[in-house]
């Protein structure tokens, strides 16, 4: 992906559209924005196939919302991270219906999983060393997380149990993947304070 | 001549329309802590797009 986005910039650059010292900001747009899109575009086909389009987007769009600004893990290659972003919405819709949990635990998950991730958040918002983008985090993260948690509201009000469930599960997967990084940090500290 | 023009001014359409594209997203990707997925390719210097 990255080489169609050197390709990409270079013929903008080539035309004329872009300047120069920008060449690395359009790169970056450039990959960011085509591995996203074809992750979107792999998940919704994938979702019509399985008869269950709306849900897979109300999942990518509280997972996506969520992953813009929670810290958590990130694969070096684009190739793991297209297998494991997919897999994980499929993954999400697939067993939607077949796993079966009582809405009142899936309520308390959803409120432990939110507890935990704003905790996890904190922790990486003060290892960030400048003070005005981890307030600016910081603030769009409780934002999210108390959208997150009217929305699980209105669901389970309107007996939305599909809804309820694509929550609790993409609150799960934003645990692990914060918990992971989180363990991660601590084995690296861990390891640096050894050394 | 106008043939040739015409193709020009086609190419820069598209040229266009890819800059806007990337542009978006870099945008999206200055402002934020990750772009949606579990990959995160190396961030150049985005504070030019930073609204903070």
């Amino acid at each position: 992906m990255e080489k169609v986005a050197v390709y990409l910039t270079k013929y903008i650059l080539l035309h004329g559209v872009i300047k120069k010292e920008d060449y690395l900001i359009y790169k970056y747009g450039l990959q960011t924005g085509m591995e996203l899109l074809l992750c979107i575009i792999t998940n919704i086909i994938i979702a019509a196939y399985m008869g269950k389009i709306w849900e897979s987007l109300l999942l990518m769009s509280i997972f996506f919302i969520q992953r813009a600004y929670i810290a958590g893990i990130h694969m070096k290659q684009f190739c793991f991270c297209y297998f494991i972003s997919c897999g994980v919405i499929i993954l999400g819709i697939r067993f939607l219906g077949i796993v079966i949990v009582p809405l009142k635990i899936v309520i308390l998950t959803i409120v432990v999983c939110l507890c935990m991730i704003y905790k996890l958040t904190l922790y990486f918002s003060l290892k960030t060393p400048e003070n005005k983008t981890q307030k600016y985090f910081l603030k769009y993260t409780k934002c999210i997380i108390m959208f997150i948690a009217s929305l699980s509201i209105i669901f389970y009000l309107f007996h939305y149990k599909t809804g309820v469930y694509i929550i609790m599960y993409s609150e799960l997967i934003m645990l692990l993947s914060s918990g992971i990084k989180f363990l991660i940090d601590k084995l690296l500290n861990k390891h640096n304070q050894k050394i | 001549m106008l043939n040739a023009k015409l193709k020009l001014l086609e190419i820069k359409k598209v040229a266009y329309f890819i800059s806007i594209f990337a542009l978006f997203f870099a945008y999206i990707g200055a402002n934020s802590c990750c772009v949606a997925i579990f990959h995160q390719p190396e961030k150049p210097d985005l504070t030019k797009l930073r609204k903070l």
